[in-house]
């Protein structure tokens, strides 16, 4: 036998057991990916996308007041080398049925014709009024804006006024307002946010102040104790509990009923017509809230959430968030903060 | 007899096994479940922040300067560093920030007293009102929105306490980093995320965690007598019908042992502070009525997850034996059984860190996989070790003692992030 047959044998054998190894070593070597996982470092706010647009257009501000002064139409290239168009001239764009494939940049207020569709971002230094059927990919509005019948929006849009959508608009994406959101029939959304957010109104209803002496009673604090009960909750109709309700099985309540707390269900939440719950409901299933209730703080959900004609949610001093899969809005309904239906938002047509 | 006890012990590591197996199983192809990450308006509650602060001078820095720039409103927000009878510059640190930040920060200087960071937060909590608590330790740096994400779940009326993830920051620098960093993947990004889309019980891990104050006022405040006060509390507010939920994406940077020698003082004290809970709580989540059977089988397999490790050495001692006295152990199904155990059963909890590291989306870092067996090594070890001296300690009624992970950090650090 030969002298080399042992050493072969054995380097080999050593060879395959240290392969399975190899990429390991190498990476403890080379270390290509060694560096800390990315956390997140947002502040989560929903104008994150439209804040970085206006960062991203900020170099072309004196083109703008330039065009605006001279009142022309320029095309340009922006920062990042993608075709621009500068509108200087306050009116309609003539767009008509077309596909505009630049960033707009309106230097005034804009009115768009119907069926128009925009494949890049829009900003709009004044008031936007758009046409039925257009298609926008994400927009930045300074003033009010207000979208035509089955506008789509695909991405973004925050105006600094109201936002006005017309009937049966799909809102993708983020959209959000510093004043208002009016948001018509059988429109479906995403994820909205603004001080109030009203379903198929022109104005926003007078807010109803429920009860006087909760001001300084936070939700999350259990000042008189806790309901737990591993069956269903019922209250009728008059009731008044003092407290937070955590329910097993469904909790229903009826008319006119009461709750200086929050509600917690693993089944369901049903709620009758004007009852008042004074702090959050969660529910792992569904959650119905009938005509004119008021609910103070958040509504999540982990199935759907149907809110009924005149119901509040949140005040205009203490904005709060809906968040469930599903949410179904009737028309007069307002809610005041942040609508989030992370599949589909419909307001009942 | 010996036989027996193998059997025994193959059936504990089977039932850990197809844990593992389900909880990756349901990360990977199973619904996700993060009910509080969308709140974004609410009226927020007032929130104490606690940084457990024990000769922290290398770190504490960079803490107080993150939780200073945290999106959470000023008015509501209480920063209470607890300086934990410091013998270095961390006193210094502290009072210079309270200077430099009038009204932000209320510290809070301990000199005496029992030490320990349970004992030491039980002693501050004294001093200040809030309707919830955050702790952190001080080599941890939150993001901007690690407050409301870990405040956010609070408006749910069962939870008593909340945990957010660990993700270190410190991961280059050595083998042993390299190798946590893996390891904690796997314990957050799967073990505790599918615990909460299955309704089980995710553990409260003493930082990057909150505690809502009337549920800690229930169940009687902060236990002094532990060495792990976080499984601890996890119990004690199961128990009494709280829930801890955990938020996944409300991440928060620590630092890890660079050292062996600390990862295995850490590891030890872990070990003999878990298994201080399953001998004080085993009994009584059994009895309890509040919580549901899965429940009860998730809270007592994670009660005994700590005892596993002197479990599997003696199973292989006592394999090994076996095999050497040629004794009789059955049909097939043992022989199934064994062959699970000495293959896949021993790698379950990997294919969790496979699992966590694809969900990271990490691409190289997954190779050094095989080298974490050197970590599980060292842990089996330091853990068997520690049940052993916990043993001895109550035969013999020795104290338990309490040993302060050691720090590294030189410099202030950069973070690196990403969007939403």
């Amino acid at each position: 036998m030969s002298f080399f047959a042992p050493v072969i044998l054995t380097a080999a054998t050593t060879a395959m057991a240290a392969l399975p190894l190899a990429p390991a070593i190498l990476e403890f070597i080379r270390r290509e990916d060694a560096t800390p996982l990315p956390t997140r470092t947002d502040d989560g706010d929903i104008r994150s996308f439209a804040s970085s647009f206006r960062r991203y257009i900020d170099p072309l501000v004196p083109e703008l007041d330039a065009a605006a002064s001279a009142r022309e139409t320029r095309t340009i290239t922006m920062p990042d080398g993608a075709p621009g168009l500068l509108l200087g001239t306050r009116g309609a764009c003539d767009f008509a049925g077309r596909t505009v494939e630049q960033v707009v940049l309106c230097t005034q207020d804009a009115f768009l014709p119907p069926q128009v569709s925009f494949t890049r971002d829009l900003y709009v230094r004044g008031r936007l009024v758009g046409g039925a059927d257009n298609v926008l990919r994400a927009a930045l509005v300074e003033g009010d804006a207000s979208l035509g019948d089955r506008t789509t929006l695909l991405r973004w849009l925050h105006a600094k006024g109201n936002l006005n959508a017309g009937r049966n608009c799909r809102l993708f994406g983020r959209v959000s307002a510093d004043s208002a959101i009016f948001i018509g029939y059988g429109c479906r959304f995403e994820r909205m946010s603004a001080p109030a957010i009203v379903a198929a109104l022109e104005e926003l209803p007078p807010y109803l102040q429920r009860l006087q002496n909760t001001g300084d009673r936070s939700i999350i604090d259990r000042r008189f104790g806790r309901l737990r009960v591993n069956a269903e909750v019922h209250l009728a109709t008059g009731d008044d509990v003092q407290g937070h309700i955590v329910a097993q099985g469904t909790v229903r309540i009826d008319e006119g009923a009461r709750v200086t707390g929050s509600i917690k269900s693993h089944e369901q939440v049903r709620l009758g017509g004007s009852v008042e719950v004074h702090g959050a409901i969660t529910s792992i299933g569904r959650i119905e809230m009938s005509e004119r209730c008021f609910v103070r703080g958040p509504v999540l959900c982990e199935s759907d959430v149907a809110i009924g004609t005149g119901t509040q949610i949140g005040s205009p001093d203490a904005p709060t968030t809906v968040s469930a899969p599903r949410i179904r809005i009737a028309p007069g309904a307002v809610v005041y903060g942040t609508l989030w239906a992370r599949e589909a938002g419909e307001v009942m047509p | 007899m010996l036989v027996h006890i193998f059997i025994a012990v193959m059936a504990l590591i089977c039932i850990y096994t197809v844990r593992h197996y389900c909880f990756t199983v349901n990360r990977v192809l199973g619904r996700q479940r993060h009910p509080y990450v969308d709140i974004e308006t609410a009226d927020w509650p007032t929130v104490t922040v606690f940084i457990a602060a024990h000769n922290e001078e290398a770190v504490i820095s960079d803490c107080m300067r993150a939780l200073l720039d945290v999106d959470y409103p000023a008015n509501k927000l209480v920063i209470v560093p607890v300086n934990d009878r410091s013998t270095d510059r961390t006193r210094e640190i502290i009072d210079d920030f309270v200077q430099r930040h009038p009204g932000r920060i209320t510290p809070f200087h301990r000199t005496c007293g029992k030490p320990g960071k349970a004992a030491a937060l039980k002693d501050a909590m004294t001093y200040i009102k809030g309707q919830v608590f955050l702790v952190f330790d001080a080599d941890y740096i939150p993001g901007k929105a690690l407050i409301r994400q870990l405040v956010a779940p609070f408006f749910d009326p069962e939870v008593g306490s909340v945990m957010g993830r660990v993700v270190p920051i410190n991961v280059g620098k050595k083998l042993l980093t390299r190798l946590l960093d893996l390891e904690r993947s796997g314990g957050y990004q799967v073990d505790q995320q599918a615990r909460m889309n299955l309704g089980l019980v995710p553990q409260y891990g003493g930082t990057v965690a909150g505690v809502r104050k009337s549920a800690l006022d229930e169940i009687g405040g902060w236990s002094e007598n532990t060495l792990a006060e976080d499984t601890d509390l996890t119990f004690r507010l199961l128990l009494h019908g709280w829930k801890t939920v955990y938020a996944n994406r409300a991440e928060c940077y620590e630092e890890v042992p660079e050292r062996w020698p600390v990862r295995i003082r850490q590891i030890m004290r872990w070990a003999k502070g878990h298994n201080q809970s399953m001998v004080r709580y085993t009994a009584a989540l059994l009895r309890c009525p509040h919580v549901s059977f899965f429940e009860r089988l998730d809270g007592l397999l994670l009660l005994g997850v700590y005892a596993m490790a002197p479990v599997l050495l003696l199973g292989w001692i006592i394999a090994v034996a076996v095999f050497y006295t040629g004794a009789e152990i059955g049909g097939g199904v043992a022989v199934l059984a064994l062959a699970a155990f000495t293959t896949l059963g021993n790698f379950a909890a990997f294919y969790e860190i496979a699992a966590a590291a694809r969900l990271d989306g990490s691409r190289q870092r997954i190779r050094l996989l095989p080298l974490t067996l050197l970590g599980f090594t060292v842990s089996l070890v330091s853990v068997s070790r520690a049940a052993w001296q916990q043993l001895w300690d109550a035969i013999t009624g020795s104290d338990m003692v309490w040993h302060k992970t050691e720090r590294t950090r030189v410099a202030p650090v950069a973070l690196t992030g990403r969007s939403a």
